[in-house]
C-alpha cells in the first residue's frame, strides 16, 4: 500500500524529501562519501598509483612505510600503496559482477516463484532452501575448487551462493504486487504472463533488491577474502585485497603493513556500503518518511 | 547491562593472568599442521612427518642411519643378510630376543606377516614392492618366505644394486607389527589396518598412546625397547594449522618445536633469545617442469630459454632466505653421482635470443600450475615476474596439491612447480623419476620420451660397479641439463625453530625426509 | 491448519531440502576434477598404484550406483568411511561436532547478550552517541575479515599480553574431562573438575567472541529496528501515559514485544555460526567439524566432506525448524 502512495506523490517532491533525509543522516552521508572516494580511486587508479602494482624488486622487499613507499613494500618489493590502489579496481569488478549476477538470478527465480505460485513456487523455494541450508563458504569453496581458481570463477562461486536472499525478497514483493488491482486490469486487457511478469511485476521488485544488494556488497569482498584465506581466490599477481590480507598474515607481527593496509581498505569500503545500505533502507522505510 | 558484561569480561581476563607453564622436562612438544595426516599403520603411512612418527613406534627389517653425513641402510630387526649368487634373493637373519611394546617376543613369523601385509592390503606405499620388485598378491607366497625360525628370504625380479634393494626395504612398510595383536583387532579381513591407524603394535622406541585427529598425537617411551631407553619419555605433536600461530606458541614457550615455519617466520622468530634455528640438508628438490608435448615447450630451445630466464640466486636468497641449496642437477648433494656444476643463471638477452631462434621473438603465453603453500605461491610469483622479462606471459593457476597432481599425472599441465621427495637414498630413485619416461613418473608426466636417457637410467640400476654407476649418473645429468624438461630450482633445506633448552635436535633431524631419530633429542 | 499438520508439513519439507542438499553435495564431490586417490598417494606414486587403489575404493563404479549407495547410506546415518581417518564418517562427526557446537553455543550466548544490549540501548538513545557507537561497533564487525580479527586478537591477548591462551580447547597438558556430551564446559562441570572448566572457558573466549562478532552485529541491528517499531506503537504510548517508569516500559513491555524478529534472526545467524566456524577453527586450532570439512576438502576426502556438509545442513534445518515452531506457538497466523 505504501508503495503506491509513494508513487502517486509528485516525483520532484519525493526526490527533495529523499535528499533531505539523506542530509539529515550523518552516517549515510559518511557512507556515501566513502563510496564516492572508492569509486574515484578505482577510476583514477593508474594515475594515483606511483609504481607498478606487479613489478618485483627484491632488493627493496619488506620495507616499512616511508615517504617513498607510503604503505611500505611486500615480500617481493612491490609497492603496497600502488597495489592497494589498483586492488580497488579488482574489488569493484567483483562487487559489480557478483551483484549483477546474483541479483538477476535472485530476482528471476523470486519473481517467477511469487508470480506463478503453486507448484512452481514450491519447487523454486525448496531449491532456495537447499542453497540456504548449505554452508555457503563450503559451497563457494567447492565451486571454486571445481571450476579452478581465478577471478572469473571466484565471481561465479560467490554469485552462486549469494542469490538466495534476493530470491526470497523479490518473491515476497512479487506476491504483494500481483494482487494489486492494476495488474488485474492489465491481465483483463489481455497482457500475457511473461509480459506482466517482466514489465510490471519485476520492476517493482528491483528497489528492495537494490537496497539489499547495497547492504551485501561488503559481504562480497569479505567472501572473496575468505576464499583467498582458504587458498581459493584471485590468482597472483592481480592485486586483490582479500588475497593481500591473507598472504600477509604470516608477516602480521613484524611487517604489519603488508596485511594491515589492504585490511583497512576492506573495512573502509565495507563500512561505506553498510552505512549507505542502512541509510537507504531507512530512507525508503515509509514509516520513517512520514 | 553492558557494564556488567564488561565486569565479567575483565574478571575473566584477570583470572587468566595466572600465567602459562613451560613444557615439562621429559616431554618434547611439537607444533605442526597435522591436517594432512592419514594413518599410523606402517604398511600404509606415506607422508613425511607421519612416517617418521610411525618409524618411532616400529622396529623395521632394515633401517636408515646417517653415518658421516651419508644416509645408509643399517641392520635393525634383520641382524644381518646375504645375497644369492644371481643377486635376486636376499636372505635376512632375524635378531633374537627382541620384544614388542606389550612384552610379546618378536619372531620371524611376525616379520613374514608384516612384510606380506602391505601387499595383501594393496597398500599404496608398497608400490615399490609391486612396481619395482614385481611382488604382487599372486606371487607373494613365492617371493617372501620364512625358511626357519630366524630366517626370511625375499626374491626380486632383477639383480638391483644392493643399495637400491636395501634402500627400498628401509621404507616404513617394513615396520614389524605384532601379528597376534593385529589379528585380534582385525575387522572384516582388513588385517587390522583400521585399528593400526591410531594404535601401534611395534617394537620401536616409542608407543603411540593417543591420536585425537586435528588435535594431538602422543607417543610414550616403550619400556620393552631392545635398544637403550630414549632420554625423552613423551613426544607430543599438537595440531597447529597456521604457521604464524606456531611461531607465537614457540616464542611463548608453549611448544618446543615449530615444524612448519616459513623462512620469513623463522628469520623473525630466531630474534627471540629463547629460540634457535636448526637447519639440515633436505632430501627433496623443487623444480619447474615443462610439458614437452605442449606448444612452444616442445622445442628444446624454448625450454633452454626458460632455464636462462629464471633468477635462481634470488629464489634461494630472497624467497627462501637461504633455506635452500642451489643445486641444478637432479641428484641431491650428499648422494653419489652428485654433479657440482650449476650451468644456469639469469641471462635475459640469451633467453630472448634463444626464443627468437625458436621462432618466438615476442614470447608466448603459458599456464603455470602449482599447489597453494606459501612457498610455492611465492616461487610461482617470482618465476612469473622473471619469465615476463624474457617476454613469456605466465598465467598462474594455484590449486590444492591433489588437484595439481591430478592434472600433472594426466599430462594436462603446461608448466608446473612441484618437488620430489626421495623414497630411498640412492640416485636410482632420482634418475628413474626425473629422466626415464619408462618409469611412468616425472619424465613421463612431462612427456619427455627420451630413449637415450631412459636406457642410461636402466643401466645404472643394475650396474654392480659403484664407480661405473657414478659415471653413468654424471653423464646422464649432463645430457639432462640441456635436453630435459626441467629447470631445477633448488635442493631443499629442512628447517625448524626450536626452544633453546632442546638439545641434540640437529643430530636427530639430520637426514630428515628420509629419517628422524627422536631417540637422540633431549632437554 | 492445525499444529500437527503444520509440523508434519515442515518436517516433510525439511526432508526434501536435505535430499536436495545431498544431491548437490554428491554432484559437487564427484565433479571436481581432482583425484582423491592421488591425494592419498602423494606426488611420487606411479599410475599403476593409483588405478589399484581406485578399484579398491570403488571409484571405478558408475556414478549412478555410487549415488544410490550414498543416499541409501545417508538415510541410515552412514556416510561411509573417511578416506583419511579410516573411521566411519559418522563417528568422526560425532567426535568433532561437540567442539563446534560448544563454540557456536558460547558464541551465540555472547552475541545475544551483547547484541540485545547494544540494540536496546541504541533504540532507546536513538541517534545519540551510544547509537552511533553501537552502529560503528557492529558495522566494524561485519567489515573485517573474520580470520584477520582472529589473528589480531591472538596477537594482542595471547602474544603481547599473555592473558588468554593461543588456541586449542584445553591446555596442552590437561586431559579432557570424562566424555558425556563432548562439550568440555559441560563435561568438566558435570565431573566437578573446576580447574578444567576454567581452562576450557579461557580457551573458548576468544574464538567464541570472534565467531559471534558477526552475529552480534546482526542481532543488535534487528533488535534496534524492532525496538524502534514497538516503541512507536500505541500500547507503549499508553503505558507511558499511564505513568509507568521509563525502564519498566522499555524492558518489560517494549523488549518483550520486539523479541519475535530477534528470535528469527538468532535462528538464521546460528547457521552462519556453524559456517563461520570453518574460518575461526582454522585460526584458533579448534578441532571441530568446520576444520574437519576443510581439511577433508583439501584432501578430497569426499565421504568426509559430503557427510560433514550434510550434517551441518541438517543441524541448520533443524535450528530453523525449531525457530518456526517457536514462531508458530507465539503467533498462530504464521502457520501457513
Amino acid at each position: 500500500m505504501e508503495k503506491t502512495a509513494k508513487v502517486s506523490r509528485p516525483f520532484m517532491d519525493d526526490l527533495k524529501h529523499t535528499a533531505f533525509l539523506w542530509r539529515r543522516s550523518r552516517l549515510t552521508m559518511i557512507g556515501s562519501v566513502i563510496i564516492v572516494i572508492f569509486l574515484l580511486i578505482a577510476a583514477f587508479a593508474p594515475l594515483i598509483a606511483p609504481y607498478s602494482p606487479v613489478e618485483q624488486n627484491l632488493s627493496i622487499k619488506l620495507q616499512s612505510p616511508s615517504w617513498q613507499h607510503l604503505f611500505g613494500t611486500d615480500q617481493f618489493g612491490r609497492d603496497i600503496f600502488s597495489r592497494v590502489i589498483t586492488g580497488s579496481r579488482t574489488a569493484l569488478w567483483i562487487i559489480f559482477l557478483v551483484s549483477v549476477i546474483s541479483g538477476s538470478i535472485g530476482i528471476i527465480i523470486g519473481v517467477t516463484a511469487g508470480y506463478f505460485g503453486g507448484i512452481v513456487d514450491e519447487v523454486l523455494m525448496r531449491i532456495t532452501d537447499m542453497f540456504l541450508a548449505f554452508p555457503s563458504l563450503v559451497l563457494a569453496m567447492a565451486f571454486a575448487a571445481m571450476l579452478g581458481p581465478n577471478l572469473t570463477n571466484t565471481i561465479i562461486a560467490i554469485s552462486i551462493v549469494s542469490w538466495t536472499t534476493y530470491a526470497r525478497l523479490s518473491r515476497a514483493e512479487a506476491i504483494k504486487v500481483k494482487s494489486q488491482p492494476y495488474i488485474e486490469a492489465i491481465r483483463a486487457a489481455g497482457g500475457g504472463n511473461l509480459r506482466i511478469m517482466f514489465l510490471h511485476v519485476l520492476p517493482m521488485c528491483i528497489s528492495p533488491v537494490l537496497v539489499q544488494l547495497t547492504l551485501r556488497m561488503g559481504t562480497i569482498i569479505l567472501t572473496a577474502a575468505s576464499l583467498g584465506f582458504l587458498g581459493l581466490g584471485v590468482q597472483p599477481p592481480t592485486p586483490e585485497w582479500g588475497a593481500m590480507v591473507s598472504d600477509g598474515r604470516n608477516f602480521l607481527i613484524d611487517q604489519w603493513w603488508i596485511s594491515t593496509f589492504p585490511g583497512i581498505f576492506i573495512a573502509f569500503v565495507v563500512l561505506g556500503f553498510n552505512l549507505l545500505g542502512d541509510g537507504i533502507r531507512d530512507m525508503l522505510d515509509p514509516r520513517l518518511r512520514r | 547491562m553492558k557494564r556488567s558484561f564488561m565486569l565479567v569480561f575483565l574478571t575473566v581476563l584477570i583470572v587468566a593472568v595466572t600465567g602459562f607453564a613451560a613444557t615439562p622436562k621429559d616431554t618434547l612438544v611439537i607444533g605442526s599442521n597435522t591436517g594432512i595426516f592419514i594413518t599410523m599403520d606402517p604398511a600404509v603411512a606415506y607422508e613425511v612427518l607421519p612416517n617418521k612418527i610411525v618409524a618411532a613406534c616400529y622396529a623395521q627389517l632394515v633401517n636408515l642411519k646417517a653415518i658421516d653425513g651419508v644416509i645408509v641402510p643399517v641392520p635393525d630387526i634383520a641382524e644381518s643378510w646375504e645375497i644369492s649368487e644371481d643377486g635376486l634373493t636376499y636372505i635376512f637373519y632375524i635378531r633374537q630376543g627382541v620384544k614388542f611394546s606389550n612384552g610379546d617376543p618378536l619372531t620371524a613369523e611376525d616379520v613374514l606377516f608384516s612384510l606380506k601385509r602391505p601387499i595383501l592390503l594393496d597398500s599404496v606405499s608398497a608400490w615399490f614392492l609391486v612396481d619395482i620388485f614385481g611382488i604382487n598378491k599372486d606371487n607373494v607366497d613365492e617371493k617372501i618366505k620364512q625358511i626357519d625360525e630366524n630366517t626370511i628370504t625375499i626374491t626380486l625380479n632383477a639383480p638391483y644394486a644392493e643399495n637400491i634393494t636395501l634402500g627400498i626395504l628401509s621404507n616404513m612398510f617394513t615396520g614389524i607389527v605384532n601379528k597376534d595383536v593385529v589379528l585380534a583387532n582385525e575387522v572384516n579381513g582388513d588385517l587390522g589396518t583400521a585399528w593400526l591407524a591410531d594404535h601401534s603394535a611395534g617394537a620401536g622406541p616409542y608407543v603411540l598412546v593417543q591420536w585425537e585427529r586435528n588435535n594431538v598425537i602422543l607417543l610414550e617411551a616403550n619400556p620393552n625397547y631392545y635398544g637403550s631407553q630414549p632420554p625423552l619419555k613423551r613426544i607430543m605433536i599438537r595440531d597447529v594449522p597456521e604457521a604464524s600461530n606456531q611461531r607465537l606458541f614457540l616464542e611463548r614457550g608453549d611448544i618446543d618445536v615449530a615444524w612448519d615455519l616459513t623462512p620469513q617466520l623463522l628469520t623473525e622468530a630466531k630474534k627471540n633469545p629463547n629460540v634457535v634455528e636448526v637447519k639440515v640438508p633436505g632430501h627433496s628438490n623443487e623444480y619447474l617442469a615443462m610439458n614437452a608435448s605442449w606448444g612452444p615447450l616442445k622445442d628444446p630451445k624454448v625450454r633452454e630459454a626458460v632455464r636462462y630466464s629464471i633468477n635462481y640466486k634470488e629464489i634461494v636468497e630472497d624467497i627462501m632466505l637461504n633455506n635452500a641449496m642451489l643445486v641444478q642437477g637432479f641428484i641431491n648433494k650428499g648422494y653419489f653421482g652428485y654433479v657440482e656444476e650449476n650451468p644456469f643463471y639469469q641471462d635475459i638477452e640469451k633467453a630472448k635470443a634463444l626464443l627468437a631462434e625458436a621462432g618466438y621473438p615476442n614470447g608466448f603465453e603459458v599456464e603455470l600450475i602449482t599447489s597453494n603453500t606459501d612457498t610455492r605461491k611465492a616461487e610461482a610469483e617470482k618465476i612469473q615476474a622473471d619469465l615476463a622479462k624474457a617476454g613469456i606471459k605466465v598465467n598462474l593457476v594455484i590449486v590444492q596439491s591433489s588437484q595439481m597432481y591430478e592434472k600433472y599425472r594426466a599430462q594436462g599441465h603446461q608448466m608446473i612447480i612441484a618437488g620430489w621427495g626421495n623414497d630411498y637414498p640412492d640416485p636410482d630413485n632420482l634418475a628413474m623419476s626425473h629422466a626415464s619416461y619408462r618409469a611412468n613418473q616425472l619424465a613421463w608426466r612431462n612427456a619427455w620420451y627420451d630413449d637415450y636417457a631412459a636406457t642410461l637410467c636402466e643401466w645404472g640400476q643394475i650396474e654392480p660397479n659403484q664407480d661405473k654407476r657414478e659415471q653413468i649418473y654424471k653423464d646422464l645429468t649432463e645430457y639432462w641439463f640441456h635436453n630435459g624438461p626441467f629447470a631445477m630450482l633448488y635442493q631443499t633445506v629442512e628447517f625448524w625453530g626450536i626452544r633453546k633448552e632442546v638439545k641434540n635436535f640437529e643430530e636427530a633431524a639430520f637426514g630428515y625426509g628420509m629419517l628422524f631419530d627422536f631417540t637422540k633429542v633431549s632437554k | 491448519m492445525n499444529f500437527g499438520q503444520f509440523l508434519l508439513r515442515r518436517l516433510f519439507l525439511m526432508i526434501i531440502v536435505l535430499f536436495g542438499v545431498a544431491c548437490i553435495v554428491f554432484f559437487i564431490a564427484n565433479i571436481i576434477p581432482a583425484d582423491p586417490v592421488g591425494a592419498i598417494l602423494g606426488g611420487n606414486a606411479p599410475p599403476e598404484a593409483i588405478n589399484r587403489l581406485k578399484a579398491k575404493l570403488g571409484y571405478d563404479q558408475p556414478l549412478i550406483i555410487r549415488f544410490g549407495n550414498f543416499i541409501a547410506g545417508a538415510l541410515r546415518g552412514d556416510f561411509g568411511v573417511s578416506l583419511k581417518t579410516s573411521n566411519p564418517v559418522m563417528k568422526d562427526i560425532m567426535n568433532y561436532f561437540p567442539a563446534t557446537m560448544e563454540l557456536a553455543i558460547v558464541a551465540i550466548i555472547i552475541s545475544i547478550f551483547l547484541g540485545i544490549t547494544l540494540g536496546v540501548l541504541s533504540a532507546v538513545h536513538r541517534n545519540k552517541a551510544i547509537d552511533q557507537f553501537s552502529r560503528i561497533f557492529s558495522i566494524l564487525g561485519v567489515s573485517m575479515p573474520v580470520f584477520w580479527i582472529g589473528l589480531l586478537l591472538l596477537l594482542v591477548f595471547y602474544f603481547k599480553l599473555g592473558w588468554l591462551p593461543g588456541g586449542g580447547r584445553l591446555g596442552f597438558f590437561t586431559y579432557p574431562p570424562p566424555r558425556v556430551t563432548g562439550m568440555y564446559l559441560i563435561d568438566s562441570a558435570l565431573a566437578g573438575q573446576w580447574d578444567t572448566f576454567k581452562e576450557a572457558l579461557l580457551h573458548i573466549l576468544l574464538p567464541a567472541f570472534v565467531l559471534g562478532y558477526n552475529a552480534t552485529a546482526s542481532i543488535a541491528r534487528i533488535t534496534r529496528a524492532s525496538m524502534l517499531d514497538v516503541l512507536k506503537q500505541d500500547f507503549i504510548r499508553t503505558a507511558k501515559s499511564k505513568g509507568l517508569k521509563r525502564n519498566v516500559v522499555i524492558y518489560r513491555h517494549a523488549l518483550r514485544n520486539s523479541m519475535i524478529p530477534t528470535i528469527t534472526i538468532i535462528g538464521l545467524v546460528f547457521g552462519g555460526l556453524l559456517e563461520g566456524a570453518v574460518l575461526t577453527e582454522t585460526v584458533f586450532s579448534w578441532p571441530g567439524l568446520g576444520r574437519y570439512i576443510t581439511t577433508g576438502m583439501l584432501f578430497l576426502d569426499y565421504p568426509a566432506v559430503m557427510g560433514g556438509t550434510l550434517y551441518i545442513a541438517f543441524i541448520y534445518s533443524l535450528a530453523n525448524l525449531i525457530v518456526d515452531i517457536l514462531y508458530a506457538l507465539l503467533d498462530p497466523r504464521m502457520r501457513m
